[in-house]
């Protein structure tokens, strides 16, 4: 692998000299969301599976 | 002279002037260019970011002057300013703030998600902070954090270290009393004033091309459209690297020399 380049080190320190640190309210916060969004796209796909399951039912 | 290169034919262009014996050893960065490649929600960031990487590759030398260096450390400050502002809104902040101050940022929020549609960069311009700045008391107030307090947590440090970083990875500030070598002559107010009042461009970019002009070896490089335009109609400004599209655009507009 290409080691990162100068400049690619240049633009995440400076990146990074701008990022916050979060509290820890904030990262529960966030966990939620992103646990939320995990437990929604399994709800979709599961009713996907499902739409499919009788499309093909309804076929046969 | 007077020519727009797209990114993409940067490195043949590299080549023809080594081959015709007129070497570029370096490129002057447009404050819009230093921006896109450090702020990594701008949509052209990573398309910079390679073009800068290439260019390092190439042995160019990277360039800014006292104009776009400024304008460069504004931008960071207003954008330090404005994630920190937004964060006071954020229940779980350590800061109390007046309820005059919440509304003001609140009120402000809704401007940077209009910015966000028509694709601009979510961040407070300086009537925006000045007003919000107005809202605060500069010290503590009945338990509410003051603005330089503020100003100390969001600001204090960081546009310095952001500034080292530039130095030591390599982004020169180019200046005709240090880089003495890289001038052929001094770039003079007059020059200046020509430049803008030729296609009537702002001061700010017009500055760029000034001191491209009396440098040797040197393109410059932009996104905005104001530049290339100015270097078609001036052809003895130098050469301009701009992104493709606007080489493209460039073509409806009948330039006497092309």
């Amino acid at each position: 692998m290409k080691p990162e380049s100068k400049i690619r080190t240049m633009v995440n320190n400076i990146i990074n000299i701008r990022k916050r640190e979060l509290t820890e309210e904030q990262i529960i916060r966030i966990n939620k969301v992103f646990e939320r969004e995990i437990e929604e796209e399994r709800l979709e796909e599961e009713n996907r599976k499902t739409a499919i399951s009788n499309e093909s039912m309804e076929e046969v | 002279m007077g020519s727009v290169i797209s990114f993409s034919e940067i490195q043949d262009y590299i080549s023809m002037r080594k081959n015709s014996g007129n070497p570029v050893h370096g490129v002057i960065i447009d404050t819009n260019v230093l921006i896109a490649m450090t702020y990594e929600i701008q949509s052209e960031h990573d398309v910079i970011l390679d073009l800068i990487e290439l260019l390092m590759e190439e042995g160019l030398r990277l360039y800014t002057t006292v104009i776009t260096r400024s304008e460069f450390f504004d931008f960071q400050r207003r954008l330090l300013m404005t994630e920190g502002l937004l964060d006071l809104l954020d229940n779980s902040s350590h800061h109390r703030i007046s309820q005059r101050a919440s509304a003001t940022i609140n009120s402000r929020k809704a401007i940077l998600r209009r910015r966000v549609k028509a694709s601009r960069d979510p961040v407070f311009v300086d009537r925006e902070l000045k007003e919000m700045k107005r809202s605060f008391s500069a010290g503590p107030h009945s338990g509410a954090s003051g603005w330089l307090t503020l100003c100390q947590e969001f600001l204090s440090g960081k546009l310095l270290e952001i500034e080292e970083q530039l130095t030591s990875q390599g982004i020169e500030y180019l200046s005709p009393h240090h880089q003495t070598n890289v001038f052929v002559a001094k770039p003079s107010w007059a020059s200046a004033i020509k430049i803008a009042e030729t296609t009537a461009m702002s001061f700010s970019d017009s500055m760029i091309l000034n001191i491209l002009q009396f440098t040797k070896g040197l393109i410059a490089v932009s996104l905005d459209f104001d530049l290339g335009y100015a270097t078609l109609s001036q052809p003895e400004l130098g050469d301009v690297l701009a992104p493709k599209q606007l080489k493209a655009e460039y073509r409806r507009f009948h330039f006497p020399i092309a």
